[in-house]
């Protein structure tokens, strides 16, 4: 790496650098069943944005768990529709 | 930006540090064998692991992440994997559940279990106290709390993806109506694939929340005559049994890596199956029937979904490299 920023361990072991890429977590949204959320994140501004949704306490794996539906429109995240406790993370890069 | 740190990457400029969002840091690798709390062989096979955190004190859950280990079931198809669940147990502890659909072949040898890297904001990650040198980013907002520290391992990622399951999940045949056995065809199917980079050892963050249930009902029935038969007449008494088989499966949706670890593709996961018998005997004089007594139907345990499905959505599936988890403090 001729440019950059890269950070090391005592031991001299690089752990992180400008070469690297990763996903920032911007917000983390716990939204009940049966509920909707909407938040606006300035810091997604004009950056590429990924949620992902995990069910909380489901029921049974065999059982029907209706997801909420994420929509992600500028700055704003919308969380509506599921009915099991989620957990909505947003990431951006 | 008029104050604070930011840090891009070369890749894309990307962010990669800055004063407001979290990396998300190294909290544990799980400890291995899994509880295993269900398995079954039928339509492919599937077994539901739990997976234990503790010491875990944030009031949201992490991010954990599987491998996949390089298998095949018995007839030389590969294995698929989901995050179905994760509850708090109270005091810092975390369960994790993970499905996987089919058996490997050969078994189930101990490197066979999926291995999960749990990851979460700094403040909940550990650091090694001998690593003195570094860097921390403190939040803009909360000062407190370190949005980036290099002696705690963050994460980094080698791809982002979304995946989405075909909308039929089997093309299932049915079973012996007689008996209710040997169901055909429920085998899980997969969707189309995406190349994904060369990774020392892979691994992926996605969470189930596809889910499908396909049924098929075979019939048959056989007719007795107990007088006697006149040119295909019944003179007498005539008796028709009639059986139905309802066979069905339920299945959540799942990722499977090719063997070459270069292709990720979607792919069901049967996680439940049955199948409801009908029947019915009927006998009659002279073209007069009436039903048995013995006659039954048996439909309790059918799943709600009735050969549809939801959650069909895109998913997204985050992939980064366990390599370093490995040799963490």
């Amino acid at each position: 790496m001729a440019h950059g920023l890269a950070v090391y361990l005592r031991n001299g072991e690089a752990v992180y650098s400008t070469a690297d890429v990763t996903w920032n977590l911007v917000a983390s949204m716990y939204v009940p069943a049966f509920t909707a959320e909407s938040n606006v994140y300035p810091e997604i501004d004009g950056r590429e944005v990924i949620t992902t949704q995990m069910f909380v306490d489901a029921p049974l794996v065999s059982q029907t768990a209706i997801a909420h539906t994420i929509v992600v429109s500028g700055t704003t995240v919308s969380v509506s529709g599921g009915n099991v406790d989620a957990v909505i993370k947003v990431f951006m890069r | 930006m008029t104050i604070g740190f930011e840090v891009f990457s070369e890749q894309g400029n990307y962010v990669l540090i800055n004063e407001k969002t979290m990396n998300l840091h190294f909290i544990k690798k799980l400890p291995l064998p899994p509880a295993v709390i269900d398995y079954f062989q039928e339509n492919g096979g599937c077994m539901k692991y739990q997976y234990f955190l503790s010491g875990y004190y944030a009031p949201e859950p992490p991010l954990p992440f599987f491998t996949m280990p390089k298998t095949t079931d018995d007839l030389g198809n590969t294995i698929s994997y989901a995050i179905s669940n994760i509850k708090s147990l109270g005091f810092g502890n975390w369960l994790i559940e993970i499905i996987r659909g089919g058996i490997p072949y050969g078994g189930l040898p101990d490197n066979m279990f999926p291995e999960v890297y749990v990851f979460g904001p700094a403040n909940y990650a550990p650091a090694n106290p001998n690593d003195t040198h570094g860097l921390i980013v403190y939040m803009a907002s909360e000062p407190s709390i370190a949005t980036f520290d290099s002696r705690k391992r963050p994460l980094t990622v080698k791809g982002g993806h979304t995946v989405t399951l075909p909308a039929i999940p089997s093309n299932p045949i049915g079973a012996n109506p007689k008996t209710c056995s040997n169901a055909t065809g429920f085998e899980a199917l997969s969707g189309s694939g995406t190349t994904i980079p060369s990774i020392a050892k892979p691994m992926f963050h996605y969470s189930s929340l596809a889910q499908a249930e396909r049924r098929v009902e075979t019939n048959e029935n056989r007719s007795d005559c107990n007088g006697f038969d006149i040119f295909g007449f019944c003179v007498g008494e005539a008796i028709v049994e009639y059986w139905k088989a309802t066979a069905w499966t339920f299945y959540r949706g799942g990722i499977a890596m090719s063997l070459d670890e270069l292709t990720l593709y979607p792919k069901w996961i049967p996680v439940h199956y049955g199948c409801q018998q009908e029947y019915a005997e009927e006998s009659g004089f002279f073209g007069i029937s009436w039903l048995f007594g013995n006659s039954h139907t048996d439909l309790t345990g059918l799943p709600p979904l009735n050969n549809s499905t939801i959650n069909l959505s895109s998913t997204s599936v985050i992939i980064g490299d366990a390599t370093p988890y490995d040799y963490a403090f």
